[in-house]
């Protein structure tokens, strides 16, 4: 359930005692468990957990694609903004149209007009670098460039929300180092509000602002970490002896969350 | 280095323009050296060649045919009911399989009768088109509509159904809703199967009524094999066979020909076109 509020309020994303519970093979299975927090309007807010942990269900349910079972989700954006904008792991782009085409489908869907939607595709196009291939289709990119068009989309339609799940998590490890340093870049630059899903400890110290350590078995928002570092951020802070702790910190977290669901699978 | 690089390059395109053309020789080799093995084996008398007339017989059949106008006229009634048929299979299939696809209730409700109706010969329900119709053009365009639709049906709905989930969510998540999720991203993203069922649905419908014009109608290719054969004449006979093969091969063709005008963005299999379609586009 996804409401507006025009109203002034400090929070632009407000989750409330969320649940999810599924049926896998007849079974009921509590996914999520009472669930809540809240993003500010600009802050980029990192979900970090092991795999199952329900972290992408919380996504896909603050994106509108699965309902909660209870709960709700409010999203307070100024009027005419639209639902919140999804970057898929897989990139999600429509083999169909062109790189292009890819980027100003949401434009195109909210009513700008051919040229200015054009105009807004190319600008996108030169700024995630892939100029000269604006006529091109997905299937003749490279991983790392299909991911810099969903980027490029998710940026270009003009949601005040951007919701990221595991967009580098396909990646080599250089990509995806790369990928980083360009989503650093354009948050710095447009401010929007990021909420981004993330198995990588060392990925989500250098993206967020704050970090949220989920856990499994019903999957909840178990502790939040607040990210010192300063902005504009480079790679170069991951050898500061703060990230070494953070990181050492979030893994111990981790770890026991990830031994104790081995033995619960085992 | 360079030196390399240059003598590379020019070995690998000297490789390709091989292969392209072995490629093309090996298509014409086959079906000629057939011929020239059943020609002899017809002139040494180890083939009947009153039943299995040589290939040269058939070729001067062939040609006397075409002069005095014969083979056109069979051929066009054919190709007519041909086109109607399978252009009515197309669209009642394509409209079908993309409803079907696009909603649960409706494949829930008709899945298991289609399915049903899909294992029967299409050729079975004849006799009851000219029980209803009569002798006509009507049970033979029916027949060539029933024996291409379920094709195209099928393989449209599993376009629909195949299409990747998160295409589907991207369409929603950026605004395409209703008619517009629809239009924008479930129609061109099962085009790859619309195009697989129609290049079946292609050569089932030559099949339908090729076998139909045997028996209910005394104009058409189909009634021209079928005459040959009561008649005793199977020059005339292999004339027409190598006439339907050549229909579908032509019908094929522009189909495949179309889906490669509509869907520029399919990765297409390796082998020669496949590489003039890379060497297009780099350039």
């Amino acid at each position: 359930m996804v409401e507006h509020m025009t109203q002034e309020a400090p929070a632009v994303l407000a989750i409330e005692a969320v649940h999810k519970i599924f049926l896998a093979s007849d079974q009921p299975v509590h996914a999520l468990a009472d669930t809540s927090f809240e993003v500010q309007k600009g802050q980029f807010v990192c979900l970090l957990g092991p795999s199952g942990c329900g972290k992408s269900t919380l996504l896909r349910i603050i994106a509108g694609l699965e309902s909660a079972s209870a709960g709700r989700v409010i999203t307070r954006l100024h009027e005419g903004s639209s639902d919140p904008a999804v970057v898929f792991q897989d990139g999600g782009l429509f083999a169909w149209r062109t790189v292009e085409e890819n980027i100003s489908f949401g434009l195109q869907m909210q009513g700008v007009g051919r040229r200015e939607r054009k105009a807004i595709a190319h600008d996108w196009i030169n700024r995630v670098g892939l100029r000269g291939f604006e006529k091109a289709y997905p299937s003749q990119l490279s991983g790392g460039m299909r991911q810099r068009v969903a980027l490029a989309r998710g940026f270009a339609s003009g949601n005040e929300i951007l919701l990221m799940d595991e967009p580098f998590g396909a990646l080599d490890a250089q990509t995806r180092a790369f990928m980083q340093e360009e989503l650093l870049a354009l948050w710095q630059e447009h401010q929007k509000t990021v909420l981004f899903v993330t198995h990588s400890i060392e990925e989500a110290l250098l993206l967020g602002d704050r970090v949220a350590v989920m856990t499994g078995g019903p999957g909840r928002v178990n502790r939040w970490s607040e990210v010192p570092f300063e902005r504009p951020r480079t790679p170069a802070i991951a050898s500061s002896q703060e990230f070494v702790e953070m990181r050492d910190a979030l893994w111990a977290q981790l770890r026991d969350e990830v031994v104790s669901s081995m033995q619960a699978s085992a | 280095m360079t030196e390399v690089v240059t003598q590379a390059a020019q070995n690998l395109a000297k490789r390709r323009r091989f292969e392209a053309r072995r490629d093309i020789s090996l298509a014409l080799l086959v079906p000629v050296v057939a011929m020239g093995v059943w020609e002899l084996l017809s002139r040494s008398g180890e083939l009947d060649a009153r039943l299995f007339s040589m290939p040269s017989e058939t070729a001067v059949e062939l040609w006397n045919m075409i002069k005095d106008g014969d083979l056109v006229d069979d051929l066009a009634v054919t190709v007519v009911r041909l086109l109607v048929g399978f252009s009515l299979g197309a669209v009642v299939g394509v409209a079908l399989g993309l409803a079907l696809g696009a909603s649960r209730v409706l494949r829930a409700a008709l899945s298991p009768s289609l399915g049903a109706l899909y294992a029967v010969p299409k050729i079975a329900f004849l006799p009851l088109l000219l029980l209803l119709f009569g002798l006509g053009e009507t049970p033979l365009i029916l027949i060539t509509f029933l024996g291409s639709f379920f094709a195209m049906y099928v393989s449209t709905e599993a376009g629909v159904l195949m299409l990747d989930r998160s295409s589907r969510e991207a369409g929603k998540i950026y605004g395409a809703r209703g008619w517009r999720l629809f239009w924008y991203v479930l129609l061109p993203g099962s085009l790859p199967g619309i195009f697989s069922g129609m290049r079946i649905g292609a050569g089932l419908a030559t099949t339908a009524i090729v076998a139909a014009e045997f028996v209910a109608t005394d104009r058409g290719l189909g009634a021209l094999i079928w005459r040959s054969w009561t008649l005793l004449q199977p020059p005339r006979m292999f004339v027409g066979i190598v006439t339907v093969a050549f229909l579908g091969a032509v019908f094929m063709q522009t189909i495949v020909w179309l889906e490669r005008r509509v869907i520029p963005w399919r990765s297409e299999p390796r082998g020669p076109r496949a590489r003039r379609f890379k060497r297009r586009r780099s350039s």
